[in-house]
């Protein structure tokens, strides 16, 4: 019950943050923080919660080495949110 | 059934890796195509938030001295093109208007009784001519008389030694011919005098001509008189002070009462037919820059909201770093610089798009993209165009 409480709420949370950012500059208490920066950060959390899942199904072992994988992650997800995102 | 177990297992294992390896492969892959994606479109669709917006700003001061009598206009109003912006006291200006137009109509009579003295002095001359010519008349006549008196005194002196005429009238005769020789240097002097009466007479008609100071169909001393009243009238007009455009007023912190001087500005006026981004680009994109393209131009103080615009110039200069001068000499610091900075040029980007509920400010914080295609903004002549026709190096 909670969790699908959080679902709820949560979803609407997380396209809100990505519709806001749609905007090329993302304003906090007047300091102006530029897309990339926010493109870096999403890019780390959703590359996070790709490497969980991989991990998860235990892919991770397989899919080479690690020290070209994740940073390959995270800056294919950091495009993958640029181009989706702001690249427009 | 161990060994079935096993073989799944195995098969198991093997697809996980060779679902690994593609995964793996494909993300290294992904982060490569679309790391060179997101570089081209940013190469082809250069963007910076180093921007603001801006507009042209005009500062008021008034053409006159004076006290502001009336002040029609607040703080960061909107003002029309013509509107009375403020009011100098007019009354010294009136006054000295009243004074050059009176001064005009004594000019106009001055030349208008020189004319006159003119006219008689032409007159005058007229006059002493006849008078000369009635004294080159006596002269011939006394000349005529004298040449008749000089052989009859010839003819009466072998006489008088004949004894064949008295004493008497030889006497007469020689008195006769003295007197008709004063008479003609008398006539002589008196035609002398009239021929530098005339001369006397031209140079005052001449010294009156130049007094009126006509020049052609022009009147140099009431043309003088008519420029000072349309400095006055001008004075008097300058006294009301009007927007050249249309306008907000900025930065008034004044009342009536204060005393205005002369070129000293006041407020100003920021120009609303035009505003601009001017977004400083890394002189790496300025090739993909040009005048006449569209442009997005965002504002961090309207979240969303976009601006279209066109790209109208790209700046000529920069202030160089390098070009220092101490004294005569060149001052060359030693430098060891492996990383350079890229330069920044100001690109100006017209903002057409208006909207009441997100008014453009000037120094607002902008974001501007310039897209790869030209403008298409009605009403807009095409800024390339009129670049070219401009400069003729291509951007």
């Amino acid at each position: 019950m909670l969790l699908r409480k959080l679902i709820k709420f949560s979803f609407p949370a997380f396209f809100a943050v990505f519709l806001t950012a749609c905007d090329p500059i993302l304003s906090i208490e007047g300091s102006f923080w530029p897309a990339w920066i926010i493109c870096i950060l999403a890019g780390l959390a959703a590359g996070m919660v790709l490497m969980w899942q991989l991990v998860r199904h235990r892919l991770a072992p397989y899919l080479g080495p690690p020290l070209l994988i994740v940073p390959s992650l995270w800056a294919l997800c950091t495009f993958v949110i640029w181009l989706l995102f702001y690249s427009t | 059934m161990e060994n079935t177990q096993t073989n799944n297992h195995v098969m198991n294992l093997k697809r996980r890796m060779m679902l690994g390896r593609l995964i793996g492969t494909l993300i290294v892959l992904g982060a490569l195509v679309t790391g060179i994606l997101v570089w081209r479109i940013n190469y082809q669709h250069p963007r910076t938030n180093d921007a603001m917006v801006r507009a042209n700003i005009v500062g008021i001061a008034p053409e006159v001295s004076g006290r502001i009598v009336e002040l029609h206009v607040e703080d960061n109003q909107y003002v029309k093109q013509g509107e009375l912006l403020y009011v100098i006291d007019p009354r010294p200006f009136q006054v000295k208007l009243a004074q050059a137009r009176a001064e005009l109509q004594v000019a106009e009579k001055e030349v208008e009784s020189r004319r006159a003295a003119s006219g008689s002095a032409g007159l005058a001359i007229e006059r002493l001519g006849h008078q000369r010519a009635a004294a080159d008349a006596e002269v011939t006549r006394i000349e005529a008389e004298d040449e008749y008196l000089r052989n009859y005194l010839e003819r009466l002196e072998p006489l008088a030694e004949k004894q064949y005429v008295t004493t008497d009238q030889l006497k007469q005769a020689r008195s006769k011919f003295a007197a008709s020789r004063a008479a003609l240097a008398d006539a002589r002097a008196k035609e002398l005098s009239a021929r530098s009466a005339i001369e006397e007479a031209k140079s005052d008609s001449r010294r009156a001509v130049s007094l009126i100071a006509q020049v052609g169909t022009v009147n140099a001393r009431i043309e003088a008189a008519r420029a000072v009243v349309a400095a006055a009238e001008l004075d008097v007009e300058y006294c009301s002070v009007r927007a050249p455009f249309d306008a907000y007023v900025t930065n008034l912190n004044t009342r009536e009462g204060e005393y205005a001087r002369a070129g000293m500005q006041m407020f100003a006026l920021v120009d609303d037919r035009h505003w601009y981004a001017i977004a400083n680009f890394k002189e790496t994109y300025l090739q993909s820059i040009h005048p006449g393209q569209e442009a997005e131009v965002f504002l961090v103080g309207y979240p969303g909201k976009r601006y279209r615009g066109v790209v109208t110039g790209i700046g000529w200069a920069n202030y160089p770093d390098n070009m220092k001068q101490q004294g005569v000499l060149p001052e060359v610091q030693r430098t060891l610089n492996w990383v350079i900075l890229a330069s920044r040029f100001p690109v100006r980007i017209e903002i057409h798009e208006r909207d009441p509920e997100h008014p453009l400010r000037m120094g607002m914080t902008a974001f501007v993209t310039v897209l790869d295609r030209p403008a298409e903004i009605p009403g807009l002549s095409p800024a390339s165009d009129k670049e070219a026709s401009k400069a003729p190096i291509p951007q």
